[in-house]
């Protein structure tokens, strides 16, 4: 190969953390993972230490995301404009104190997905992580949060946490590929899967009480003292239209 | 891009190995034949395939654990005239050039490991359901033909296998392996454990070797009841609505996968 596809910037001095758990959120099914990490990065004001580019992150989709199986949805794409303009990326934040890695996570085409999700995890990995925790929905309907772990062990634990098993299928895109490549480099792995409404005509639409939930379940595995009920106060429309979505929302070409 | 790993998890030493193969597919018939397989035969899992061409996901299992999507490799020692090797896996690489990266390190790693012939599992899809499935088969030699036929395998005169489970046995000749497909008949609109039965059994006998296949006769039995119903169901249903019986596909599709 003559030249890197996706690869990693480090923005100042490499933290030096030990046992570190990384928290995951990428845009998928009803926004939950991706408003469940941006809350996080907003409370705990971590440091922004890397970066990961790749040329696998589309300038457009073609057909859809990666991460979704309806081939009439587009999903986020291109240079973000919000103020000044930046090139898809991956975002590594660190928090020393609480020893937690927040990974921003982004949708790679088909053929990039592994390979992105491999090179984050090698970054996890240099970072001292070695648990990964992975939030996002799954769009079978009801309330709660279903979990997932890489072990019976991992599996039983977060049982006497008072969670429960229950989805079973796939776990598609960025932050799954993550999990299971992080199995193979023997990192622990968990899932928390939001229950939601899936919405055809635009899956990402926000559920805000849906990312509460997955986020008030990490709280517990976590021991993580914030406070989420700005959540349930704000409007989806409103986090559509101004914050996530932005220039994105109307579908225009900028 | 495509990256194939193979992970060794055990060397083992083996006699006069055949593998034999079945990815997930139409009806599930190469899937269930191997599932059954290694369960029935106790097989040691020594080695798993990743690649960057399978589909972009992690699966969540029925205890709640997660898994990459991967391909395994078992053996099973004194199966008939010698050691089984069984490839498994829980997706078919996406892409044509991922299915020939992955084929091709397989291939090469069980070629070192002492396999001269490839027995490869697929379907054969009709569009109809029948109770006793034929077993359709092909190879990559005149002389395995031959014998295939003498275990009451229908030769296939023409027509494609699609993807993995036809790749595998396809390229072994390239590597001067024997490739021989044995496929079920299945309509491909149902998980078909009795079309993998059929196969299993053909296989079993060909390779000289006994199977229970208590489990996979339970499964049979289970869909063909469902299948009873359903037909119950329609055919109320179409007399309720028109009056009047559809009449049945007279030519049936038959395509491979």
């Amino acid at each position: 190969m003559s030249r890197m596809e996706s690869w990693v910037n480090i923005f100042g001095d490499k933290p030096s953390l030990m046992e570190s758990k990384a928290v995951v959120g990428s845009p998928g099914l009803r926004s939950i993972g991706k408003l469940a990490i941006e809350f996080m990065i907003n409370q705990l004001k971590p440091r922004l230490t890397g970066e990961l580019l790749s040329r696998y992150f589309p300038t457009a989709y073609p057909f859809s995301a990666s991460y979704v199986s309806s081939p009439m949805y587009l999903g986020e794409s291109g240079v973000f404009v919000e103020g000044t303009t930046k090139v898809p990326r991956i975002e590594f934040y660190v928090e020393e104190e609480l020893g937690l890695v927040l990974v921003k996570g982004y949708q790679a085409d088909f053929n990039g997905q592994y390979e992105v999700a491999r090179e984050a995890v090698n970054f996890l990995k240099e970072l001292g992580v070695k648990e990964i925790i992975s939030l996002a929905g799954h769009g079978q309907g009801g309330k709660g949060v279903h979990c997932a772990a890489t072990s019976m062990d991992r599996v039983n634990a977060l049982k006497s946490q008072g969670l429960d098993t229950g989805y079973v299928g796939p776990f598609l895109g960025f932050s799954g590929l993550v999990i299971g490549i992080g199995k193979t480099e023997g990192i622990d792995g968990i899932c928390l899967f939001g229950k939601t409404e899936p919405i055809q005509e635009e899956p990402e639409f926000p559920d805000l009480l849906a990312a509460k939930t997955v986020l008030d379940a990490l709280k517990v595995i976590l021991n993580l003292n914030i406070d989420t009920s700005s959540l349930e106060k704000a409007k989806s429309e409103d986090i559509s239209r101004s914050v996530n979505f932005g220039e994105q929302n109307d579908r225009r070409t900028v | 891009m495509m990256k194939t790993e193979i992970r060794i998890l055990k060397r083992p030493t083996l006699k006069e190995p055949r593998l034999v193969g079945g990815l997930p597919g139409s009806g599930y018939v190469a899937k269930l034949v191997v599932d059954h397989l290694v369960k029935e035969t106790n097989a040691e899992l020594f080695a798993e395939i990743y690649s960057y061409s399978f589909p972009p996901q992690v699966m969540v299992k029925e205890d709640g654990t997660i898994e990459l999507m991967k391909n395994e490799l078992y053996f099973a020692k004194n199966r008939g005239n010698g050691d089984l090797i069984i490839l498994n896996g829980n997706a078919q690489a996406v892409s044509p050039e991922g299915q020939y990266e992955l084929s091709d390190k397989a291939l090469d790693f069980v070629k070192e490991l002492g396999v001269k012939t490839v027995y490869m599992t697929a379907a054969y899809i009709t569009g109809e359901h029948v109770k006793k499935p034929k077993i359709y088969g092909t190879a990559t030699d005149l002389a395995s033909l031959r014998e295939i036929e003498k275990f009451g395998v229908t030769i296939m005169k023409e027509g494609s296998i699609t993807g993995s489970n036809g790749l595998l046995f396809g390229l072994a000749k390239q590597k001067d392996m024997t490739g021989i497909c044995l496929l079920g008949e299945t309509s491909g609109y149902i998980v078909d454990a009795r079309a993998a039965q059929v196969v299993l059994e053909v296989l079993a006998k060909m390779l000289d070797f006994k199977v229970d296949m208590t489990n996979l006769e339970n499964k049979a039995k289970e869909t063909e009841k469902l299948l009873k119903k359903v037909e119950e169901m329609e055919r109320r249903a179409m007399e309720q609505q028109s009056g009047f019986k559809a009449p049945p596909i007279k030519k049936p599709l038959e395509y491979i996968s």
